[in-house]
């Protein structure tokens, strides 16, 4: 049972102005009087009871507000035909637990326990009510996904959602329906109400909350000092438009509500949806990482990798030390294979996309968790496609593992002269495909590439004038370095560099071979005595 | 004057502290001088301005009210037209709730603005531009309505400006900004501070109290209504609580504020007044006024503050502590109260006018009208009768 203070408050007979006139005990004091809260000082703005001597019927104020006290609940009733023109009582309910919410206020009504007639409220102590707790879950699935969809996009920009309605009644079932379609806590953290009087500064300085705004009562600021021009929706004209981001959000809290259920505050559960409902064009923060450490799941995860960006929010997941469940989620997210097949399978046609996303997901992990996580799970697959390698450091990974090398396509070499480059090499060399785009990386490791290059002409095939012919159009290195690297070589046909000079101009020719010659003549197989000759008689150089 | 008043802010800034703007909301600068320009106009100013001068500056000001150009304080506040042109002078009804401080500015207003009354003195009023949406809705709609205007709220309200032109400076026009809040925030110093913002700027006071704050007793001859009589009436306790507290608001003034104490609702006392020599006197409004203000004044003060120094010693000990300047008026807005519908039969306003013609002559603004009394007449009588 929760201890509920009330109070009544109005204008006296005794003139002393608007005022508590009475309360219960435990209601609480402001230096040593009566609180008297903001939200029960003003009603219906002034110009009012023109329109209600025209005959419109005043509305009834139900609000509920989170004060410092706690939780506020209001039932304003305009008096101004029955009294002097302006004036209004308002009943307070004050729960100090701050669980009452504005779900609780049409019940009240309901029940009877909110005054709502229209008549001069008399003074004196009143009782604590004693109302029960309850639980109840949210249920968003009962309010239109366009209005909570729009709710939604405003607690995210901590603004309030104000609409518009032609019929009083349905006004307070759409905001009954909003409030229960959001965690218990949330709802208490907002602001309720069923008549907004000034929306322009409501607008401006009220924060997050549900408002209704009532014609002809509901007016904008006077002297031109309004905040702006409210944004005020209005459900009964069709569907209400929401950004797209808002409707991203209010659709992860449609899939998974009881995931939202504890949230203790609007700050809290806005930011539990934006980490879980991952934006393609931002990027994801450390507390989105936190949560998603915790919270990643199916549903969670296909929005993280089917989004624009998602290879890159892979990444950071990655990269924050989150352990993506490959395995376990591949048959749980319908887009996860085809997305992971973009990213390696030859079908998609889309190279630079696949180097991208291979680059990024193999640029946040060390060598050990790339077999682990990405490799491995990549070789079992090998039986049902054939992979692209893109990415060195994934290639260099997988050249590890015990599965023969034609089960990928690879696009890049390994990181060091490996199965993987000789396999290439010798296609090359052999004329099925062009050369290696990084093979003159591997000349950094000078003894490792002569060592490889012989390696790979052992295993070619090909006639020995094909493979000079190939070595020595290779555009990969300067061609005096190039030269030097094949004299070194064992294998290399014979002839080989004297054929890599004829890419020199005559210049660069006649300085190689003054220097080099006897090391060119010697690997071309031409004997010491003719090759002195030639360079006495013959050439002259 | 400490500089121009914005009337949003109630801070005075110096002219070069507002930022000129065009409708557009580009800056707006006036066009610039030069040199010889300048000397020319310096020059012109000692000798006389030439037909040629006026055009320009005509023309200048033509070209001004095109562009829309308008001026915002430090704050962004709009300021409405001409106010940088205009010397604005803040006056606050002070007074607890419901002593009829808004139905006697609205019949006040209705009076001044949209009958003219004061125009046989010289005066005519016209409410501001921007004020003219609270003036309609607040003060005239109900007045036509035969309702009272609504019960102030208990935040902060708009000023209403009221732009007086005086036949005796044509060219001298006032801006009368009179600030109605509720009674309750009179309560306190703290509330008095947050809601009445003009309070520390005021020129003028009108300080309010009715029949139910003062104390009548068994010999007096009079009983106030039933219903509100004996220990129910609120007393002048709550008088006395938004003086001290407007007076504490005040701390810092020095200068002497102008202060009318309005004894509203004075129709119900007319069995008192029938007792005077002289009951339900008024000041003529006329020119007559000119030239013996101060005997009009001093003469139209003897009842009410009689009545307070009978009945309400406390309001009156504590209006001395507010100011040296007062003045005591009896008045009533509306001549009645509202019957059993909320409407009144009728709306006779008694002696209104007096408390803002009291403030005028207290604040040196009716200095010269005693020249209008000489010529106006004459110059009258020749077109009637020459």
């Amino acid at each position: 049972m929760a201890e509920i203070q009330q109070a009544v408050i109005g204008w006296g007979p005794t003139s002393n102005g608007l005022g508590v006139l009475g309360a219960s005990a435990g209601w609480p004091t402001v230096e040593s009087v009566p609180w008297l809260p903001e939200q029960a000082r003003t009603f219906l703005p002034r110009g009012s009871d023109a329109e209600v001597v025209r005959g419109a019927e005043p509305p009834c104020g139900l609000d509920a507000y989170p004060t410092d006290h706690g939780t506020l609940l209001v039932s304003k009733v305009y008096l101004g035909r029955v009294g002097r023109p302006g004036t209004f009582t308002a009943h307070c309910l004050l729960d100090p637990t701050g669980h009452l919410a504005a779900t609780e206020v049409l019940d009240l009504v309901r029940q009877g326990v909110l005054r709502t007639g229209e008549e001069q409220p008399e003074a004196g102590p009143l009782p604590v009510l004693e109302l029960p707790a309850r639980r109840t879950r949210p249920m968003p699935e009962d309010v239109r996904t366009d209005l909570l969809a729009a709710l939604i996009g405003h607690l995210a920009d901590r603004t309030p959602l104000l609409m518009r309605t032609a019929d009083r009644s349905s006004a307070l079932e759409t905001l009954g329906g909003l409030a229960r379609a959001l965690p218990r806590k949330v709802v208490a953290d907002l602001w309720w109400s069923n008549f907004v009087a000034h929306p322009d500064e409501v607008a401006g300085s009220a924060g997050p909350g549900v408002g209704v705004v009532l014609a002809p009562f509901s007016a904008t600021n006077d002297f031109g000092a309004g905040g702006g021009a409210a944004q005020v929706l209005e459900p009964d004209a069709g569907a209400v438009a929401a950004p797209d981001r808002a409707r991203d959000l209010a659709q992860s809290y449609l899939d998974h509500p009881g995931r939202y259920a504890d949230a203790r505050s609007v700050e809290e559960f806005v930011t539990r949806l934006q980490a879980l409902t991952l934006d393609p064009t931002e990027p994801l923060t450390d507390q989105g990482l936190d949560l998603l450490a915790d919270e990643v799941g199916p549903v969670v995860f296909a929005r993280l990798v089917t989004g624009l960006r998602g290879m890159a929010r892979l990444a950071e997941v990655v990269r924050a030390g989150r352990r993506l469940p490959y395995r376990e989620l591949w048959s749980a997210v319908p887009a996860l294979p085809d997305t992971m097949y973009a990213w390696f399978g030859p079908g998609q046609g889309d190279p630079e996309r696949q180097e991208r996303a291979q680059r990024i997901i193999c640029s946040t992990m060390d060598i050990r968790n790339l077999t682990r996580l990405v490799a491995r799970p990549l070789s079992h697959d090998v039986g049902t496609y054939r992979p692209v390698v893109a990415n060195r450091k994934l290639a260099t990974a997988l050249s590890r593992l015990e599965v023969p090398l034609e089960a990928y396509e690879w696009r890049v070499l390994t990181d060091d002269w490996g199965p993987v480059v000789t396999s290439a090499v010798v296609s090359w060399l052999e004329g099925w495909t062009d050369p290696p785009a990084d093979l003159a990386r591997l000349t950094e490791d000078r003894r490792a590439f002569v060592a490889g290059l012989d390696d790979a002409l052992d295993q070619v095939s090909a006639p020995a004038a094909d493979v000079r012919e190939q070595l020595a159009e290779w555009p990969g290195l300067p061609v005096e370095e190039w030269i030097e690297l094949l004299l070194e070589c064992r294998n290399v046909p014979a002839g080989t560099p004297l054929a890599a000079l004829g890419r020199l101009d005559r210049g660069g020719v006649r300085q190689v071979l003054r220097r080099d010659w006897p090391r060119l003549a010697a690997q071309a197989g031409i004997p010491a005595a003719v090759a002195d000759e030639l360079r006495v008689r013959g050439l002259a150089f | 004057m400490a500089g121009y008043l914005c009337p949003q802010c109630a801070v005075h800034y110096r002219a070069g502290d507002f930022t000129a703007y065009t409708a557009q909301s580009e800056p707006w600068t006036p066009p610039g001088l030069s040199a010889p320009q300048r000397v020319a106009r310096a020059v012109r100013a000692l000798l006389g301005a030439t037909q040629k001068d006026r055009d320009r500056v005509r023309h200048q000001h033509l070209e001004e009210l095109r562009l829309g150009v308008h001026h915002r304080c430090p704050q962004g506040h709009r300021m409405p037209p001409e106010f940088l042109r205009r010397e604005t002078v803040p006056i606050g009804l002070i007074g607890p709730s419901s002593v009829s401080k808004s139905t006697f500015l609205a019949v006040l207003l209705q009076r001044i603005v949209g009958m003219t009354d004061l125009a046989p003195m010289g005066m005519t009023f016209t409410v501001e531009e921007h004020s003219r949406g609270i003036y309609q809705r607040d003060y005239v709609t109900p007045l036509a309505m035969r309702r009272p205007p609504e019960q102030t709220r208990l935040e902060r309200t708009a000023p209403l400006v009221v732009r007086m032109h005086r036949d005796w400076a044509p060219d001298d026009d006032v801006n009368l900004l009179f600030f109605d809040a509720a009674g309750e925030g009179y309560r306190d110093a703290r509330s008095s501070a947050e809601l009445n913002p003009f309070l520390t700027v005021m020129s003028g006071a009108l300080v309010f109290c009715s029949p139910v704050n003062l104390a009548f007793g068994q010999r007096s001859g009079f009983a106030l209504p039933e219903g509100i009589e004996g220990a129910t009436a609120p007393g002048a306790g709550s008088v006395v609580a938004a003086l001290q507290s407007a007076r504490t608001v005040l701390d810092r003034r020095r200068d002497p504020i102008p202060t009318g104490v309005v004894i509203a609702k004075c129709d119900e006392l007319a069995p008192l007044e029938a007792l005077q020599p002289r009951p339900g006197q008024a000041i003529p409004l006329d020119q007559g006024f000119y030239g013996n203000e101060e005997g009009y004044l001093s003469r139209q003060s003897r009842w009410p503050y009689e009545l307070l120094a009978n009945h309400g010693q406390a309001i009156l000990a504590e209006v001395e502590r507010f100011s040296l300047l007062t003045r005591y008026h009896a008045v009533s807005a509306t001549g009645c109260a509202v019957n059993q519908l909320g409407l009144f039969e009728r709306i006779s306003p008694i002696r209104v006018h007096e408390p803002l013609l009291g403030l005028l002559y207290d604040r040196g603004m009716l200095a010269g009208a005693e020249a209008l009394k000489v010529g106006t007449p004459q110059a009258g009588q020749g077109v009637h009768h020459g």
